[in-house]
Formats: structure tokens, sequence, C-alpha cells
């Protein structure tokens, strides 16, 4: 049957589209949403919408501040014993459920990315208790509400006071923000898998440099694994599983009070105030035993490589007495907390990757105090100076920590997002990710590089005021990522002149009163947009550059649909429907060509 | 090939001519104290419209969910402040605008529903009386059908699911797409041109 229009018409009335529907999906979003207009009648009418943006980043914070407090626990904990960790924590209290969840007990794994993992057991309860065993020789308790904690020697029979550790930092309403997870608006679907025998569902949340996977049971709408990581945590990551809500505990689950068999060790481990100096210090440390600055300051990213480097027999923290111990734990702990409790104003960067104590002057941390005008900025031999913004580094957030091998995922599309100085690319393989990034300043660019075959994702910002430097430091910065050395040339090519012996078309039309800048995914139909549009799609079309020499000048609304995919057809069709003239030409353009440093292959 | 054109251009004109005279009319619109006062009875009443549609252009449960659930977050954030004389377009409007914001960031890869080939029969709902095997006939059609209209343009897939399987007028349509209903009659127009060119040619791809 030959098809037309009419035909089409027919067709198309007299099909009877399937009657979608889901009612699950209906029912389970309609419980969010309910929740969350809820949340909206609590709050007050939103104003400008930020009600929303102000939720989210208030969940995520207490996420991220959740996180240091779970590895300022451990980090303590293997500070104090060095080497004690590989065993699986025992569940400490019977179990029951309730149908208001105040207390959450669950499994965390922190996995080093080589394999191994450290586990224990966690638990919260509301309004600010928390629990830890770690590996069955230590037992930390928190009682945000009294601004006190303790820790608990079994083997010893000791324990040990310890004000101010994570008293701020402790989510005081944790359990309701984890079930609350899915509800977030910012997470990224990540579809469906089973995990111990449960159909769950993925939402990725990124909030920072942490990046948290939860996967929730869909008809149960409780959380089943939450997994932490940091965007350059190499494999290490943090994982809680096997959570149980209202579980019964014993009455002395979260008690403060030392077994009365237990001696209090005569040290006191004051983490109560976390400062730029606690910072410097843990860098001190990191440098010392281990050559060079942490990769990164996000929590989970820098537990662990404190961790690793508390665990190594070479730093032989086994033999410092446990009072000396015990002041170096207090000041990691503190760094840490220092950088988790950084407000996002403090505009706060770290640029320390690779650099080392003998790198001088090299800044590796900065920071803007709120209210104050000035930068405060840490150097390679751990000098602080305050510099103007002005004089920040232009380069420090695209350097390679910001470049990372991707979890590429394949049901998720590549993205690109480029805003007011962000830039967020995900999955997209090597060459596509060069391309895409020196396609935004119009670099004509020829790859003759080896690149390794990976799915890359590339995150950045720059600082307010110097936005526009965005796409150049991108571009260097993979540039040095690759180790790729970036060549202008000049080089005769194959190109198109676009003419109008005729004068202006008839297809172009004055333009519309209103906005009309609509250009579809094809780039073939535009709205209020000059000539250059069309030197685009027909370089597509063509393969080769198109120089716009018609003189033609203004914004137009157009179509503009070539049917044709071959150059003489496409030519034709230009000449013929809109009286433009392509005409072949040499011309010497220049080129950024990229090539291996070492040569391809080496 | 000048006369040609012309020719061509009357034809066009007559046809979209008709089209403008049998146009659908709007739909009542909703009465303010009702959509203004109640965000609940908004999402009962229209989650299954902006489902269905999401499904009908997407045909992916786990896309659909997504624009659904997208489309009524930001309607909620913006409930207080929306008209209630024009909530149907409003929020057809937000998923359509989601649904063009995908086909922007995704256009480079095929999608794949993790659900598996099929899964959009689990839900439909089928007709009374209708038999197994009707159903069953029934979507395939659809989906032969929806195979082909997936390859248009997306502002022609849009206007054909909005005029034809949602059933909307052109002034509606105008309204969700934020254009004006005779730029909507001319899509739609197009699109049933090229709808036609591929069921003639089903080799050929718009995009």
């Amino acid at each position: 049957m030959k098809h037309d229009p009419k035909t089409v018409d027919a067709l198309l009335k007299n099909t009877r589209p399937p009657e979608f529907a889901n009612p699950e999906h209906q029912a389970l979003l309609r419980q969010s949403l309910m929740d969350k207009e809820a949340l909206t009648r609590v709050a007050g009418p939103p104003k400008e919408n930020r009600l929303m943006t102000m939720l989210n980043t208030f969940r995520s914070s207490r996420l991220r501040w959740a996180a240091a407090t779970l590895v300022t626990v451990i980090v303590c904990a293997l500070i104090f014993w060095p080497g004690g960790h590989g065993s699986t924590a025992a569940l400490a209290a019977a179990l029951a459920k309730l149908r208001q969840a105040q207390v959450m007990i669950c499994s965390v794994a922190i996995e080093s990315g080589s394999g191994q993992a450290t586990r224990f057991k966690m638990a919260f309860k509301v309004p600010g208790l928390m629990r830890n065993e770690v590996s069955g020789q230590a037992t930390y308790i928190i009682d945000a509400t009294r601004k006190k904690s303790i820790m608990l020697l079994p083997k010893e029979k000791k324990y040990i006071e310890m004000p101010g550790l994570g008293h701020d930092l402790l989510p005081a309403n944790m359990i309701q923000e984890m079930r609350e997870l899915p509800a977030n608006e910012d997470c990224q679907k990540l579809g469906r898998k089973v995990i111990d025998g449960r159909k769950v569902d993925g939402f990725r949340i990124t909030q920072g440099p942490l990046v948290t996977t939860a996967w929730v049971d869909p008809a149960t709408r409780e959380i089943v694994r939450l997994e932490h990581e940091s965007r350059d945590s190499a494999g290490r990551r943090v994982v809680m599983s096997e959570f149980q809500f209202d579980p019964v505990v014993a009455s002395d689950y979260f008690s403060m009070t030392p077994p009365k068999d237990f001696q209090r060790l005569g040290v006191t481990a004051d983490t109560a105030h976390a400062s730029e100096k606690d910072l410097i210090e843990l860098l001190r440390f990191a440098a010392t035993y281990s050559g060079h600055f942490p990769d990164s300051l996000d929590p989970i990213g820098l537990g662990t490589e404190l961790r690793g480097i508390a665990s190594n027999p070479k730093a032989g923290l086994s033999k410092v007495p446990i009072n000396e111990r015990l002041k170096i734990g207090s000041f990691l702990q503190r760094g840490i907390i220092f950088v988790a409790k950084l407000d996002p104003r403090t505009d706060w960067q770290w640029a320390g990757k690779g650099v080392s104590p003998k790198d001088g002057s090299a800044p590796i941390f900065w920071y803007k105090p709120v209210g104050s005008e000035r930068y405060r900025v840490i150097t390679a031999d751990l000098n602080v100076k305050e510099l103007p913004a002005s004089e920040i580094p232009a380069l420090a957030d695209f350097q390679n920590q910001n470049v990372r091998i991707s979890e590429s995922r394949w049901w998720l599309s590549p993205t690109w997002y480029s805003d007011r100085g962000t830039m967020d690319l995900f999955a997209y393989k090597a060459d596509a990710l060069l391309k895409s990034v020196f396609a935004q300043t119009g670099t004509r660019l020829k790859i003759e590089a080896a690149l390794p075959d990976k799915r890359y994702d590339l995150k950045g910002r720059m600082p307010k005021g110097r936005e526009g430097e965005m796409n150049t430091a991108a571009q260097q910065a993979l540039v040095k990522y690759f180790a790729l050395k970036a060549d202008k040339e000049t080089s005769a090519t194959h190109v198109y002149i676009l003419t109008a012996p005729k004068g202006k078309p008839d297809f172009l039309r004055a333009p519309k009163k209103t906005q009309g800048s609509s250009v579809d995914q094809t780039g073939t139909v535009f709205g209020n947009m000059g000539l250059g549009g069309i030197t685009n799609v027909l370089s597509q079309k063509l393969g080769r550059p198109v120089f716009d020499e018609t003189g033609i000048q203004g914004q137009f609304d157009y179509e503009f649909s070539l049917a044709e995919k071959d150059p003489e057809g496409v030519i034709r069709e230009t000449r013929e429907k809109y009286g433009l003239e392509l005409t072949s030409a040499r011309r010497d353009l220049e080129y950024t060509v990229l090539r291996n440093l070492q040569g391809p292959g080496q | 090939m000048g006369f040609a054109l012309q020719q061509q251009t009357k034809a066009e004109d007559a046809e979209m001519a008709a089209e403008s005279a049998k146009d659908k009319p709007d739909p009542p619109p909703i009465p303010a104290a009702n959509a203004h006062g109640d965000f609940a009875s908004l999402y009962d009443r229209f989650y299954p419209r902006i489902f269905r549609y999401a499904m009908r252009v997407l045909m992916n449960r786990t896309l659909a969910e997504d624009i659904a659930g997208e489309t009524f977050t930001r309607a909620l954030e913006h409930f207080a402040s929306h008209n209630p004389q024009t909530v149907s377009a409003w929020l057809y409007r937000i998923a359509t605008n989601l649904i063009h914001d995908h086909w922007r960031r995704g256009w480079r890869v095929t999608y794949v529903d993790p659900t598996g080939d099929g899964a959009e029969a689990l839900l439909d709902r089928p007709a009374s009386g209708e038999g197994a095997a009707d159903r069953l006939e029934r979507l395939e059609r659809w989906r032969e059908l929806h195979r082909q209209i997936s390859r248009l343009k997306p502002e022609y897939r849009t206007v054909i699911v909005l005029y034809y399987f949602e059933e909307m007028g052109l002034s509606e349509i105008a309204r969700v797409l934020g254009v004006l209903a005779p730029t909507v009659r001319w899509r739609l127009h197009r699109a049933r041109r090229r709808l036609a060119d591929l069921l003639n040619r089903p080799e050929r791809s718009e995009r």
C-alpha cells in the first residue's frame, strides 16, 4: 500500500493506542510527593523555588557528614590499633521491627579497592545516638544530644572518654534521611537489579566529591544498600547493607556508662575544635609517612588513605605509646572534620594530588572563610598565606583528579552540561571527550594519538569570575591527563564556500517577534539565527568545513532540511531549493593536533 | 521546478486549511478551587494521563516513570504559582520539555529498556471484552506504527502523539509546545508527510 498524508491521517485515527497505566509507580510516586508536599506546608510557601534546593542540599550534606563521621570513627580505631582489621563484627542486640523506625542497625564495609574490606556494625538511634563496633575490638558510642563520646576496649577492659568528636556532624535524624533518599529529586535513576534475592532500584546522588548510590526495595521503600564513594576513590568505597529498622536492642546498647569492671584510660581526646591547624597537621602526617599529600580531601577517600598509611608497618605506629597514638588520632579526626564541615560557600579546593612537600610554595589547598574577601592558601611547605581571588590558580578545578575513568552503565546516555562555569560530561570515550571539549572553543582538532578504549567522566567547576576559562582549562586538563601534546599546525584543507549568487533566498523570512531559537537534535531547524547555522549543517552533511561568504546579515527563521546525504546531492539541493551555491576550494586552516607525549603505544 | 513547487504549496495550504476547520475543541477549564487547592487531587487526575503520554512517546517504562515523576516533582515546586485554567497544558508542557531534554541528551545512543522486550504489554489496560489474542495483535500493530513514528524528528513525534492519541486540539497543543496554532498545524502536516515517506520506505530514518 502506497501511503500519503491522507492515508496516514486515516491510519492514525483508526489506531487505538494502548491505555498505559502503572498503578504501582503511581502509588509510590504519590507517597513520595505527598511527603514533599507536607514538608513544603510545614516550611511555608516556597520562596523562589528554593525550598527543594535547600532540602536537597540539606539531605546530601547530611549524608556527607554522616560519611565523615563514619570515617573519623574508623580512622580513630585504626590509629589506635593499626593492623587490627579484617573480621566481621558481631551483631550486638536482638532484633524486631516496629512500625516507626527509631533505631537503625546496618553492616558497613570499607572496601579498599584491592578486594580487602574492613567490616563493622553501625547503629543509630534518634535523636542523636550512634554506636560502632569495629572488628570486635572496640566499641565507639556517641551521644550528640549530651555531647559525649566514649570508646570501649573490651579486650583490655578499658575505656576512653572523647569529647567533641562528631557531635555536630552526627545527623540526628539519620534514619529518616536515609529512608527519604530516593525522594531526592537530584537522584539519577540507575535501573533495577537483584541484591540478595530482592529486586531493587538504584539511585545515585552526586554532591561535591561524594557519590552516594542507594539501592531501594520499591515494594517496602526500604534501603537495601548504600554505597558511598568519592570521585577519585579508585575503587575505595563504603558500603552499608543489612539494614534493620527498629530492632530491639539491649537497654545499654547506646549507654555512655562503661561496664563496672572497665578502667578509664587517663587520657582525653579533645576533638571538639577542629581548625585549619588540624588539617595542616593531618597533611604533615600524610606527607611524612607516605612522601606525598593525599589524593583528595573528601572524607571517604582521605579516611581510607590515612587508614592505609596508619596500618603500614613502616609507619611504626604500633610501637607508639597509646597516649601519642591518641594525639595523632585526634588531629587526624579534627582535620577530617574541618574539611567535612567547610561551608560550600568557602569555595574550597584541593590541588595536592601528587604534590610533595618538596614542591615548596605550590598551592595545595585554599578556601575563602565565610565573610572574608580573601582566600587562605596552604602551600606544599605547609605554610599559609592570604591571597585575593584574582591570584587563586585558575586551573585547579580541572586538574587530574577531576578526570576519572567512568563506571559507564549501558543504560545511561552520554550527557553534557555546561552552564555558568560548570561542566559535567559522563561516559564519553576518550576521543569523543576530547572532540567535545575542544569543539566548545571552535577548535579544529586532529587526533593522532593512541587513546585508551575506555569511557571517562569529566566534571569541573570554575571559580566565580573565571567561568569563561572553563573550556580552556578542561582542554589543558585532558591533554595532561592523557599525556598528550597539543601542537598548532596549518594545513591546506578542502572546504566549501557558500555564496548567494542570486541574492537573498526566498526561504529566509523576517524574524518573529518572539524568541525563536529552536534547534533540534539534527541541527536542521532554526529560528532567529544567522546563516552560521546553515554552514554548520552543511559542514556535517558534506564532511568538510563550509565558509559563509553570502554576505547575508541578520537573524532569520528558517527550516533547512537536506534529505540527501551524498555531497553531490547536498550541493544540488542547496542550489535548487535555496538558491545558494557551494563551491569547492582549498584553504589554509589551523588545526590543533594531539599526539602522545611519548609516541603511540608507549 | 518553480511551478511544481507552487502547485505543491497550494495543495498543502488547502490541506492545512481543512485541518484547521476540523480542529478539536479545547477541553473545559479545570475549576479553580479544585486545581489550586489540592495537589493530591491534581496528581490523581493527571498522573495516568502524563504517564500514558510519556509511554506512548517513549515506549519505555523506566523512562516514562522518570518523566512522570519529574513532571509532578516540578509541578509541586511551582504549584502555588500555576494558572489553574491551563493546568493540563502546563503539565503536558513540563513532560514534553523533559522528553525533549532526554532526546537532546541521549540521541547518540540507543536506549535499551532493562525490563526487556514487550514489557509495555504489562502496562496496557485491555479493553472490555478484548481477548488476549486481539490485545497482542493490537499491541503489535501499535509497536510497528510507533517504530515508524519514533523515527520522526522530535517535534513531529510529539505533535503526532498529542493530536492523534492524546486527542488534543491544535490550540491546546500550541499551549503545550509554546508555539502558535498555525505552527502546530504546519508541523502536523509535515509530520504526516514524513510519516508517509517512512511507511513507504521503512529503511529511511529522519535521525
